[in-house]
């Protein structure tokens, strides 16, 4: 007796698909025919329905008093920072905006998407390189306007802890990698992600001239 | 705001907004806390290892990959400090676990507080990665697709080990007295 050997792999897919909710139609005429043929199937599914509702009846504890104060409390001061090449793609998404704050090294920032319909045509000839920098107020930005990718990178913030700013479209993945250097330049590079290549390099400074 | 994206949260943490991220823990505190406590069947030691876990998410917030899903990251990062700590454990510690009650009523049948007990107690006496699919599939909800990213395995080998856990939990229950109908 006992659930067949050879079926009880199927068997027990088929209780836990129904314990998880995801049992389809022709799989819940299999299970039913199962349970009518087979009182130790019937024994078996009563038997892991029942722990499975004890386990999810358990209650749920509520955090101990002061931990969330402790977790806030015990974070560093400065903000998170990239490491490496983290790159966040753009995906396919045609219209994007990203938002970071960082203190040096190699980063990428997190990105925020909006979409949008990108009309791909009316974008110009790639450009290979590219710099404009205007540190006479305390932004700098470099506008972006490749077949690929459009739009503007912006440095802004105070020149010891500077935030970049993007405002692009995108018709294809790219990654804008940013590397902060000695003096307080910020080099940018806007990278096909699909290729690897640099479509666009630029350097931005804040706060005195470039 | 509640209806901020986790990914919205990230990317004003790495902006420079404090808030931003304590926003992320009052959103995941109550679940890190219970997966750690599922795990570790210590309170103490689930607060530890929530504190370990939004300082490691922290610190590594630039590291984020925006494409996968926030929580399954936090999520991993919790049930692996829930693994060291369990490491970090005198070997012997395990074998200490004392079921509670696991006699009935008067009238025969188990109360909710000692079947809540008598399950904890069952948890602790699976191995860690079978302890790992059930907290994960309920006590985190998650989807066999967010088991298989956190767990970094195969959706088939996350089903069949959630099935076999939950027999053995089962088996587990019923030796403890408490026998299903």
């Amino acid at each position: 007796m006992g659930v067949g050997m050879t079926g009880q792999d199927t068997t027990l897919e088929l209780i836990n698909a129904e314990i998880d909710g995801v049992l389809t139609g022709a799989q819940r005429a299999e299970l039913n025919r199962l349970l009518l043929a087979d009182p130790s199937v019937r024994a078996l599914r009563d038997g892991l329905m029942q722990t499975c509702r004890a386990l999810d009846e358990m209650p749920r504890a509520e955090i101990p008093a002061g931990l969330h104060e402790a977790i806030v409390s015990g974070l560093p001061v400065a903000a998170p920072k990239s490491h490496g090449l983290n790159r966040a793609a753009f995906t396919s998404r045609p219209l994007l905006r990203y938002a970071a704050a960082f203190g040096g090294g190699l980063l990428v920032s997190a990105l925020a998407f909006q979409f949008g319909k990108l009309d791909s045509t009316e974008f110009g000839a790639g450009q290979l390189a590219g710099t404009i920098a205007d540190a006479t107020h305390a932004e700098a930005r470099m506008i972006v306007n490749l077949d690929q990718v459009r739009g503007s990178i912006t440095l802004t913030g105070a020149a010891d802890s500077p935030q970049v700013v993007t405002s692009l479209k995108s018709s294809q993945p790219v990654s804008i990698v940013t590397r902060l250097h000695e003096g307080g330049w910020v080099e940018v590079q806007v990278v096909d992600d699909t290729t690897e290549k640099v479509l666009q390099r630029g350097n931005l400074r804040i706060g005195s001239g470039h | 705001m509640n209806d901020e994206s986790d990914s919205a949260l990230v990317r004003r943490t790495c902006s420079g907004e404090p808030r931003a991220f304590e926003a992320l823990v009052r959103r995941h505190e109550k679940t890190v806390f219970n997966a750690a406590l599922r795990m570790l069947h210590d309170r103490e030691e689930a607060r530890d290892v929530s504190q370990t876990v939004f300082l490691k998410v922290y610190e590594h917030l630039g590291e984020y990959d925006p494409s996968h899903k926030f929580y399954s990251w936090i999520y991993r990062i919790a049930l692996n400090e829930s693994i060291k700590s369990l490491q970090r454990r005198k070997p012997t510690a395990a074998l200490d676990f004392e079921t509670p009650d696991g006699t009935p009523g008067p009238e025969g049948v188990f109360d909710q507080r000692q079947l809540s007990d008598g399950m904890a107690a069952a948890i602790m006496s699976l191995r860690t990665e079978y302890r790992a699919v059930i907290v994960l599939r309920h006590f985190m909800d998650c989807s066999y697709e967010d088991m298989a990213a956190i767990l970094e395995l195969p959706e088939k080998t996350v089903k069949s080990r959630l099935f076999s856990a939950r027999q053995l939990l089962k088996t587990a229950m019923e030796t403890r007295g408490w026998a299903s109908e």
